[in-house]
C-alpha cells in the first residue's frame, strides 16, 4: 500500500469514527473534509430524523395552542441569538436562562439546544421544567445515550456531535465544530414542523420579517400586536 | 415529511449553490490570508450579526487561532496590507458597512462573507447606498434565499426559517479550515 493509498484508507476510517484526522497533500484538504463532514451529518438528520422533528414540532405546537408557552434555552446563548428576533423567526418565543427554571409553568414547551450532553445548567433546567410539568425538547449529542441531558429531555433530537466537536485535524490541532451548523439547522427544521403543526391547528404563527425589506416595519408591528393577542 | 423536510432540502440546496459557486473564491480568500500573514501582515475577523458573534467566538471549541477577533470600534488596529474577514447576514446594514469603509480608508483588503442582494428587494441603509460586497477584494456569496426565508408561506406573508446562520457557519468553518492547513504547510 503506497502512502496515497494509505492516506485514503485511513482518512475513511477516521470520517466512519466522526474525527478525520489524515492531513496530507495528497488526499481532500480540510475545507472539503469539514463540507463532507456537514453534508453527511445533514444527509443523517434527514435518514434517521424526520419523524422525531415532526414529532417534536407537533408536541411543542400542542403545548402553545392550549395556551403555554414556547420558550428556548442554550447555555452560550448562540442559539437564542440565532432563534430571536430575526428574520423568518417566530415571534411568540421567549428565551429563558438557566436562573429562570422558577419561571416556567406546566403548560409552557422547552427547547433546550446543547453542544455538549452534560451540561449542569442545561441538565438543572431541563429537570426543573420536566418536574414543573412542562414539555422538553432537546436537540443535544446522543454519542452513546449516556449523556445527562439526552436522559432528561423528553424528545430528542441528535446533532451527532462527537467529544471533541471538531470535524477535522490539521497539524496536530482539532478544528472546526459541527455543533453550529446541526444545531443551527435542527432549530429551523423543528420551527418548520412546529409552523405546519401550527397551521394544522388553525393557529398560525406570526414570524419576522427582515427588517431590509420595503414595507418590514408596518408589517412587523402589525404581527406583533397580534402575537401579542394570540399568544404565537 | 412536510415543512421540516422542505426546509432541510432548502438548506442542503443553499449548500450545494455555495460548493457550485464558491469553492475556489474559498480556496482564494484563504491564500490571501496566509499570504499576507508570511508578508508580515496581520488578519482579522469581524462576525456580525445573529448566530456569528456565538458561533466563532474566542474561546468556543474548535476554533483554532488563525484569525483575529477584531470589534466594530476597533477598525484602527488595521494597517495597510492587513486582511478583514467580514460576515453577515446581509452585508447592507449602514453600521456594518461603515467598518468596510474604515477598513478600506486604512488599507485593508477585505474578504467578505455575504449575499449579492437587489436594492429593491433588500434596503441598502448607508447613505451612499453600498454594501460591503462593493468593497471586498473578495466576496464569497452565501447564496441564501431572498429575505433569509426557506420557506414560503402558502398565503403569501415575508416566508419563515432562514438559512443564513446555517450557511454563514459553514462557510466560516471552512475557510478556517483552509487558512490553518496552508499555515501547516
Amino acid at each position: 500500500m503506497d502512502r496515497r493509498e494509505f492516506a485514503r484508507v485511513a482518512a475513511a476510517l477516521a470520517a466512519g469514527a466522526g474525527l478525520v484526522r489524515i492531513a496530507t497533500a495528497d488526499g481532500p484538504g480540510a475545507m472539503r473534509r469539514y463540507l463532507t463532514r456537514i453534508r453527511r451529518d445533514l444527509a443523517r438528520v434527514q435518514a434517521e430524523q424526520l419523524d422525531v422533528i415532526v414529532a417534536a414540532g407537533d408536541l411543542l405546537a400542542e403545548r402553545v395552542a392550549a395556551g403555554g408557552r414556547l420558550l428556548i434555552h442554550d447555555a452560550r446563548g448562540e442559539y437564542v441569538a440565532e432563534a430571536l428576533g430575526r428574520a423568518g423567526g417566530l415571534m411568540g418565543i421567549s428565551a429563558v436562562g438557566a436562573d429562570q427554571a422558577a419561571t416556567i409553568q406546566p403548560q409552557d414547551a422547552l427547547l433546550v439546544i446543547a453542544d455538549e450532553p452534560a451540561n449542569p445548567a442545561d441538565v438543572a433546567l431541563t429537570t426543573a421544567a420536566h418536574a414543573a410539568g412542562a414539555l422538553v425538547v432537546g436537540i443535544c449529542p446522543q454519542r452513546d445515550r449516556a449523556g445527562a441531558l439526552w436522559q432528561a429531555v423528553y424528545v430528542r433530537i441528535d446533532n451527532y456531535v462527537t467529544d471533541e466537536d471538531a470535524a477535522v485535524t490539521v497539524d496536530g490541532v482539532a478544528m472546526a465544530p459541527t455543533s453550529g451548523v446541526l444545531n443551527t439547522a435542527l432549530l429551523w427544521a423543528v420551527t418548520a414542523a412546529y409552523i405546519q403543526a401550527m397551521e394544522k391547528r388553525g393557529k398560525p404563527p406570526h414570524v419576522w420579517m427582515s427588517i431590509k425589506r420595503p414595507g418590514s416595519k408596518a408589517f412587523n408591528d402589525a404581527a406583533l400586536a397580534a402575537t401579542r393577542e394570540a399568544g404565537c | 415529511m412536510g415543512l421540516a423536510k422542505d426546509y432541510l432540502d432548502a438548506l442542503e440546496a443553499n449548500i450545494g449553490a455555495v460548493v457550485r459557486d464558491e469553492m475556489d473564491r474559498l480556496s482564494a480568500a484563504a491564500d490571501l490570508i496566509v499570504g499576507a500573514q508570511r508578508d508580515g501582515r496581520k488578519a482579522y475577523e469581524y462576525l456580525a450579526g445573529h448566530l456569528m458573534p456565538y458561533e466563532a467566538a474566542v474561546g468556543r471549541r474548535g476554533r483554532p487561532e488563525v484569525l483575529l477577533p477584531m470589534q466594530a470600534e476597533e477598525t484602527d488596529r488595521l494597517e495597510p496590507g492587513d486582511v478583514l474577514v467580514m460576515t453577515h447576514q446581509y452585508g447592507v446594514h449602514e453600521s456594518y458597512v461603515n467598518v468596510a469603509v474604515a477598513a478600506k480608508a486604512r488599507g485593508a483588503r477585505i474578504i467578505a462573507i455575504a449575499p449579492r442582494s437587489d436594492p429593491s428587494e433588500i434596503v441598502r441603509s448607508h447613505p451612499t447606498g453600498t454594501w460591503v460586497g462593493d468593497y471586498a477584494e473578495i466576496l464569497i456569496e452565501t447564496h441564501i434565499p431572498t429575505g433569509d426565508v426557506a420557506l414560503q408561506a402558502p398565503g403569501g406573508g415575508p416566508g419563515s426559517c432562514p438559512t443564513s446562520g446555517a450557511i454563514q457557519a459553514l462557510v466560516h468553518w471552512m475557510l478556517v479550515c483552509a487558512v490553518a492547513e496552508r499555515q501547516a504547510r
